[in-house]
């Protein structure tokens, strides 16, 4: 996702509130809520614990790969689709 | 090879994402191919090598342009040279990208850091979908 820049660095005030609205569109619970403009802090807050969340997914989704990865015998069908993929 | 796959693409930069990740999968599987059976703290350190190898692959895709994506590409290379039990503290210790963003906030303005933080969701968020999509069709 890339988000166009103004040349000289500082963004202006509405590309601030383009993004603070892109972010609280994203956040589950204030998408859930369907608030009306939530705070600056409590967007900030919401935003620290949705990214929490979404590392310990990353994590608990590692562990399973792994449980499934060390019951993958090497020449399994699952191990041929990752084999092509890479091809 | 992946060309013409990322031609028609409209986001080419997910593709990378789960090519890369699916590159280090594979280099993963390999090396656990070797020690069998599978010991479960086999199973543990193949999960945080998992688990680096999806911040890796978020690195990648970004490209060196983001903060976020910078201190992770940085830290990678640093581990290439540094002790094996230096790694863990490195790379796993939750946070730690935003926080070497963070620690930059004084300089880094606000609209910039919203800017890297909405980047960060979209990565954490597509790598979290190319995961389930490779435990699914694991399950299969």
């Amino acid at each position: 996702m890339s988000s166009r820049r103004t040349t000289g660095g500082r963004i202006s005030e509405d590309e601030i509130n383009e993004l603070i609205s892109k972010l609280q569109s994203l956040l589950p619970e204030s998408r859930r809520r369907n608030m009306g403009r939530a705070s600056a802090g409590k967007l900030l807050k919401e935003t620290c614990s949705y990214i929490k969340s979404l590392k310990r997914e990353v994590e608990d989704l590692s562990e399973r790969l792994a449980a499934l990865m060390s019951t993958m015998e090497t020449d399994s069908p699952q191990a041929e689709i990752i084999r092509s993929l890479l091809r | 090879m992946h060309r013409e796959a990322l031609a028609g693409n409209p986001n080419p930069s997910r593709h990378l994402q789960a090519l890369h990740f699916l590159g280090a999968l594979a280099r993963i599987n390999k090396l656990r191919a070797r020690k069998s059976p599978p010991s479960r703290r086999a199973t543990a350190l193949g999960g945080r090598r998992i688990t680096r190898a999806a911040y890796a692959a978020m690195a990648v895709a970004a490209g060196p342009r983001r903060a976020w994506s910078r201190a992770i590409l940085l830290g990678l290379r640093r581990n290439s040279i540094a002790k094996p039990f230096l790694i863990k503290k490195r790379i796993l210790k939750p946070h730690r990208e935003l926080r070497d963003v963070g620690s930059r906030a004084e300089e880094m303005e606000f609209g910039s850091l919203l800017d890297e933080t909405l980047n960060y969701i979209h990565h954490l968020t597509a790598q979290v979908g190319i995961m389930q999509k490779i435990a699914d069709s694991l399950c299969k």
